[in-house]
């Protein structure tokens, strides 16, 4: 029987891997001799050297497997040596070797120059088929294995503390990044109770004691969040899970925003902030907006944080490169405290100030600068900085961007506005219904309290269950959604939901603590809209709001989602169906996994033309029973005479 | 190879209340010097200490599995007895892992007793059953094939909860261990026959990060996101962290070999770091590929291991059949399996039960550690 390409290309990365970093002789050996026995189904094997003999001397048994009498030979001439030399495959009604007699079958590979792996066998045909496999993939890598080997058995040299080592490692790294990811979630949740509380009660507190008091407590915890983004957006970064976007934005929208964001900071010491473009940077740009802004962030917020009088200025330039794009230069000039030196030296590096004074001074992880420098590489760039002690610093990030078409429309950066988000949604939306599905009690009662303030009518669910329940029997505008929850999670609840004739139409919304990239992708994969993560920024929560919220007439003539929909489908709805029937019929009968995302796609749809059909053909489908599935969607078919079957003759 | 037949039929029963009378007076009709191999359903480990309380002077062995099978249907209830001869070597063992694997002395205790227990000239089976959760079993066999080569045949399986949580899951008269594995030397005995008919696909790719059971990376990116690409190209299947245990039962990874099946890995949980637990190990740097399990109603793999058990004797024919290949086959259509293979081994008597990874290697054959995989092991 021919190999298919799979147990081919297989079989020779194995080799290919049991070879790769190995330098010790003996472990080689056997790994590779393992890997033979493993993919040929020999149930021993032995490998004996020929070339580091004496002339005339036989070859001795270097390593054997599979057998204790085989083993036993370690060391010893090989006993088959001769009768099998210059031969591929042989044949010992007695075996090849005291005690073997249940191993008849030989198949010789040799290692040119070096001498030879045996792989004994009971049966003919598996040493038969084993040599068809030898002819045509083995020599190449045999003879790769027979330099490995006499390269390694000439130098001996011991990399095993180096091997350990980078494996140690390794395995620590790995740990880092599931303890980060853990603690994300297990801090997020508190701290959304704590800045959500802080918040709602920073709008009841006027007495200035008290409110100076919540102040430094808000300020407290959100320096500890800081912290927290920080480490994971390094530890994203060093597991290789950070991924930039390429989307247009205007630089000087990015810069506004940035200075804008440190405009309380920047007035309250006194410092004024203020920026300018060089004429050679290109309007438009396609990058990160966001990392970009972070790089530019950090650097204006150590500036101001080391600085107690003077003015910051931030400055932007570009130079064309040879491929099209333009390497951009951002600087941030201060009038602060300064670097020596060496301390110069020492930032940019995790975990490390200026020196230690600095910290118990300013404070900070000196993250900041880490996570910039590896932004900065990311986008192809670099940072650095000139400095004088007592006079002030320039700090500086390179990054190569691709210019973009004027006419191109990017996401735009939050647009100013009049009104702030929370005062639109009061004023347009006041009365709306929605559902919160959380099941923290503290939680419930901040996300309660910042939706009660701007007016919306809000409805609690503890779990996703309970959620899918109410949004059969109530009209609301929209859900927000938490994603770990008891009974029914935030993502089932919401696949639920879409299911429900009209779900489709509702906006869900994530809101959630678990921060990384793929909750977000799971979110939207399970059919929600967009996403918040905790602790909700009240601003971005209303804002997300403003995004989704139906205009106001659209949501009071809402109904519940799982209403019934109607007497019976539209004549179009009716003919989708049909078509979406037939389309499912094809591929089940061609036993295509593919049947299943077209369910999935006509779900809806489907449910409602089908009717209590629908139930069974659905666990079919995700049975991936497709026999019986075929069976129901003909069924339905046959019932209006739509079926590929009962159309043939 | 020495057949195994004729042998008096195998005392065993099931009994769907293991109350401390019922078991009692099932042990009550076997010879004394009769030993028992436990299997027990996951949801009343109560049992094991009722079976060590009533067991006496008998040798006890077993573990704690997802379900049962007996009289041609499987069950999430219930213990079944097995008769094992009373002198039956064993060895009930922890197995302290360091950096995600057996440590040498573990293996090494594992090695010696068997070498020590079993038959010099060959022909005893090492029969094991492994808590799910060591997650290095593959390697495991592996090393104590290096040690024992053919000295002794190979089978058993993966114990414990079918949501792969901690539990003492392997025992003998006084102990339950987690973390621990239970070796027997069945004497003259030919090992187990494994089959699945899963089938793969073209699409090969690298297990870059891996320890154990658990494929951090593939192709250097976290694995969750590299198997939904697949599954969405290859299979048109949309796969979310919600719905991955769902659809993973039906499109396992899988290991190529020349000879033989390929070694199917389910995958069974996701990590928050996009990582991927296999019921089963993945060595780094190994070749995935991802398989199609069999369609429901094709008994062919359950004829065959039948019929190449029966053909190697025995008394009755002991399965483990995987729970994962239940999961995905349902009820139905594994019970189906079940007839099947009880047709092809008649009038052998049937019993076993659902698994977490099957073990095994016939006569001449290099062992292996499976998933999905229905086994049949010729009893005494």
């Amino acid at each position: 029987m021919a190999l298919n390409q799979n147990q081919s290309i297989s079989i020779l990365y194995d080799l290919a891997m049991a070879m790769a970093g190995e330098t010790r002789p003996r472990p080689l050996a056997t790994a590779m001799l393992q890997q033979l026995m493993f993919h040929t189904g020999s149930a021993c094997g032995a490998l004996h050297l020929r070339g580091r003999q004496p002339a005339g001397a036989p070859p001795l048994v270097y390593v054997a497997l599979g057998n204790r009498r085989l083993r036993a030979l370690e060391g010893q001439p090989a006993p088959w040596a001769a009768a099998l030399d210059g031969r591929e495959s042989g044949t010992a009604p007695d075996g090849w070797f005291a005690g073997g007699g249940a191993y008849p079958h030989a198949l010789v590979l040799t290692l040119p120059e070096v001498g030879a792996v045996v792989l004994f066998s009971a049966r003919a045909d598996l040493v038969e088929h084993a040599l068809r496999q030898a002819r045509a993939l083995f020599p190449p890598i045999l003879t790769r294995f027979a330099s490995s080997l006499t390269l390694c058995l000439d130098t001996e040299f011991q990399q095993e503390a180096l091997t350990v080592a980078r494996d140690a490692a390794e395995a620590a790294n790995r740990a880092k990044s599931a303890f980060l990811a853990n603690m994300s979630h297990e801090i997020r949740t508190p701290m959304n109770a704590i800045l959500g509380m802080a918040h709602l009660l920073a709008q009841e507190i006027d007495t200035p004691g008290p409110r100076a008091h919540l102040d430094k407590m808000t300020e407290a915890a959100e320096h500890l969040l800081q912290i927290l983004n920080d480490i994971l957006d390094l530890s994203k970064i060093e597991a290789g899970r950070l991924t930039l976007e390429a989307a247009p934005f205007t630089l000087h929208r990015v810069i506004e925003h940035t200075v804008s964001l440190l405009a309380d900071r920047s007035a309250a010491k006194g410092i004024p902030v203020t920026w300018s473009i060089a004429p050679d940077v290109p309007a438009r740009l396609c990058g990160d907006a966001l990392r970009l802004g972070q790089v530019l962030l950090n650097f204006v917020g150590n500036a101001l944080k080391f600085s107690e009088r003077g003015r910051i200025a931030i400055h932007a330039a570009a130079e064309p490169c040879e491929d099209g794009q333009v390497r951009l230069r951002l600087s941030v000039e201060d009038q602060g405290i300064g670097l020596t030196p060496d301390q110069q030296t020492r930032l940019f590096q995790p975990f490390v100030q200026a020196d230690d004074s600095t910290t118990r001074r300013y404070g900070g992880t000196g993250l900041g600068l880490v996570i910039t420098r590896r932004l900065a590489q990311l986008m192809g760039g670099e940072v650095g900085v000139e400095s004088v002690p007592g006079v002030g610093s320039t700090f500086w990030a390179t990054m190569r961007l691709r210019p973009a078409a004027e006419q191109t429309e990017g996401a735009p950066l939050p647009a100013e506005r009049r009104e702030s988000a929370e005062q639109v949604l009061a004023r347009a939306h006041r009365g709306t219904r929605v559902l919160l599905v959380e099941d923290n009690p503290v939680n419930q009662e901040v996300a309660r309290a910042l939706l009660r303030r701007v007016g919306l009518l809000v409805d609690v669910a503890n779990d996703g269950r309970m959620a899918v329940d109410r949004v059969r029997t109530t009209p609301y505008a929209l859900v927000l959604m938490d994603m770990q929850m008891p009974v029914l999670d935030g993502l089932a609840a919401t696949r639920e939901i879409r299911a429900l004739p009209g779900g489709d139409r509702l906006p869900v919304l994530a809101m959630t603590a678990n921060a990384f990239a793929e909750d977000r992708l799971a979110a939207l994969a399970a059919g929600m809209n967009d996403y918040i993560s905790k602790p909700v920024v009240p601003e971005l929560l209303y804002q997300r709001l403003l995004d989704w919220l139906p205009a106001r007439e659209d949501a009071t003539a809402a109904e519940p989602v799982g209403a019934p929909a109607g007497p019976a489908l539209s004549a179009t709805e009716t003919e989708r169906a049909r078509m979406a029937l037939r389309q499912l019929e094809a591929l089940l009968s061609e036993d295509d996994t593919r049947a299943h995302a077209t369910w999935q796609q006509h779900e809806a749809l489907l449910t409602a033309h089908l009717g209590a059909a629908a139930a069974p053909v659905r666990a079919q489908i995700g049975q991936f029973a497709f026999e019986q599935a075929l069976r129901g969607v003909r069924a339905a078919l046959d019932a209006t005479g739509q079926s590929d079957a009962a159309r043939m003759p | 190879m020495m057949p195994i037949t004729p042998h008096p039929p195998t005392h065993w029963t099931y009994l769907d209340t293991a109350t401390p009378n019922a078991i009692a007076a099932a042990l009550t009709g076997w010879p004394a010097g009769q030993g028992v191999l436990a299997l027990v359903c996951e949801r009343e480990t109560g049992a094991v200490e009722r079976l060590q309380a009533a067991a006496g002077g008998r040798l006890l062995t077993g573990a704690v599995v997802p379900g049962l099978v007996a009289h041609r249907r499987f069950t999430r209830q219930g213990v079944l007895l097995v008769a094992i001869d009373g002198q039956t070597p064993h060895l009930l063992t922890q197995m302290p892992q360091q950096d995600g694997r057996a440590t040498a002395a573990a293996v090494a205790a594992l090695s010696e007793f068997a070498g020590a227990a079993a038959s010099p000239d060959g022909g005893d089976t090492l029969f094991l059953l492994a808590d799910v959760l060591l997650g290095d079993t593959a390697s495991m066999l592996d090393r104590l094939y290096a040690e024992l080569g053919d000295q002794v045949h190979y089978a058993g399986a993966c114990a414990g909860s079918e949501t792969f949580q901690s539990m003492p899951c392997v025992f003998d008269n006084d102990t339950c261990l987690a973390n621990g594995v239970l070796a027997l030397i069945l004497a003259r005995h030919p090992g187990a026959v494994l089959a699945h008919h899963y089938r793969g696909s073209d699409a090969l790719w690298a297990a870059t990060a891996t320890t154990g059971s658990q494929v951090e990376t593939i192709d250097g990116r976290p694995a969750l996101e590299v198997y939904q690409d697949l599954m969405a190209r290859e299979y048109g299947i949309v796969l979310t962290r919600d719905t991955f245990y769902q659809y993973a039962v039906h499109f396992p990874f899988a290991l190529s070999r020349a000879q033989g099946e390929p070694l199917v890995r389910i995958p069974v949980k996701v990590g928050d770091d996009g990582s991927v637990l296999c019921s089963g190990e993945v060595r780094e740097n190994a070749l995935l590929t991802v398989v199609r399990a069999v369609a429901p109603g094709n008994v062919s793999a359950a004829s065959e291991a039948g019929a190449s058990a029966r053909a190697q004797g025995g008394a009755s024919l002991m399965t483990f059949y995987c729970a994962g290949r239940y999961l995905h086959l349902g009820d139905e259509a594994a019970t189906a399996e079940l007839d099947a293979m009880a047709e092809a081994a008649a009038p052998l008597p049937l019993f076993g039960a659902l698994c977490l990874g099957e073990i095994g290697s016939g006569p001449g054959l290099y062992p292996v550690f499976q998933n999905a995989t229905i086994t049949a092991v010729p009893w005494h």
